[in-house]
């Protein structure tokens, strides 16, 4: 029972192992669409903060969102901007005036400086054991002012990446997985020859020897003890007619 | 046998792993534009297109919007009609714009789902 114990552990353990580095390979290629998807993100929302100050300039009191819309897909496109980002474009722009933020109508997550505040609730969302949207946020200026006329915020989720990656890789680390299984089976052959040709040496097991040398010093002890011993001829004789009836 | 059982595991991998690709015949044209409007009311305006080559009728956009507890602030279903009534026709591409009354800062999440017969 405590073989096939210890027999199952190491098993489990090896596929624990294998499993481990296919993960990390896994979560390798991840951060790295990731790390794309953020670059992209921060573009996007520096055009469009472009594009915000260029159309509120001229529109800062007659402004309209349908207005802005048009006018934003006339100068760059946002459906052909957007389609760039692949399997997981932005869902939402949103444009938030600095003094609806100062007002407190609306929780724009960003810090006093209107800079990203990357511990706000707002930016965040925990899921699968990590966070899976990412915010990139640009203010716009319409002015020579210090302050912002307001920020552009864009989310997107990092989970069309996740199930993509799983899809596009799904084979390559089924084979991965596969062929570190076989690596693993080769390895253990390889481990048990060696085992073998040191058993070849004798033809006892390492604990039968040492039973037998025990029971030769305890064979010694009681024949030392008994050296002193005299029998007589008869009893010599006896002894070995005893000895030959036992055989 | 073991060949066998291989072959039909790799097979349900390959499978399961093409369905994570999503279909449908209408999508959102580009992003959504989010804005306040006068009356202080966050305002959403956007494009929706069908890309199936059949007429697609009952559209509705839902919005669902959630605090960060994720329970539900505010839900709205939207009908989105064209100029002929209230389908889709082939490649057509239809405007939409609604305001939402609850305040952006209980708003946490967002979900935009589209639905249609």
């Amino acid at each position: 029972m405590m073989y096939f114990l210890k027999r199952f552990s190491v098993i489990a353990l090896i596929q624990l192992l294998i499993l481990s580095l296919i993960f990390l390979l896994f979560l390798f290629n991840f951060n790295q669409r990731r790390e794309v998807n953020k670059v992209q993100t921060k573009g996007f929302a520096s055009i469009i903060a472009e594009q915000a100050t260029n159309y509120f300039k001229d529109n800062q009191f007659n402004y309209s969102s349908n207005d802005f819309f048009e006018y934003l897909d006339n100068r760059i496109g946002v459906q052909k901007l957007t389609n760039a980002f692949g399997i997981n474009p932005p869902e939402v722009l949103t444009i938030y005036f600095r003094s609806d933020i100062e007002k407190g109508l609306v929780n724009a997550g960003i810090n006093s400086d209107f800079t990203k505040d990357d511990t706000a609730e707002v930016n965040r969302k925990i899921k699968y054991f990590f966070n899976n949207k990412y915010v990139a946020m640009k203010p716009f200026f319409i002015s020579s002012d210090k302050t912002p006329f307001g920020i552009v915020r864009i989310e997107t989720s990092t989970i069309p990446i996740l199930t993509d990656v799983l899809a596009n890789n799904g084979i390559f680390y089924l084979f991965l997985y596969l062929i570190l299984n076989n690596q693993a089976f080769l390895f253990y052959l390889w481990v048990r020859k060696k085992r073998d040709d040191v058993l070849e040496k004798g033809y006892l097991k390492r604990s039968s020897l040492g039973a037998i040398k025990i029971m030769h010093k305890l064979l010694e002890d009681i024949i030392h003890d008994h050296k002193d011993e005299k029998y007589s001829d008869d009893e010599n004789k006896a002894n070995i007619i005893n000895l030959d009836d036992k055989k | 046998m073991k060949f066998f059982l291989i072959c039909i595991f790799s097979f349900s991998v390959l499978v399961s792993c093409d369905s994570f690709k999503a279909k449908s015949s209408i999508s959102f044209y580009g992003p959504i534009l989010e804005t306040i409007n006068e009356e202080g009311a966050i305002e959403y305006v956007g494009r929706i297109v069908n890309k199936s080559s059949e007429k697609v009728k009952n559209v509705t956009l839902h919005y669902v919007a959630k605090d960060n507890q994720d329970n539900i602030v505010e839900a709205i279903t939207y009908d989105i009609n064209s100029t002929e009534g209230n389908h889709l026709s082939a490649n057509e591409i239809v405007k939409f714009k609604f305001s939402i009354r609850s305040n952006s800062d209980d708003t946490f999440n967002k979900e935009f789902v589209l639905k249609h017969d």
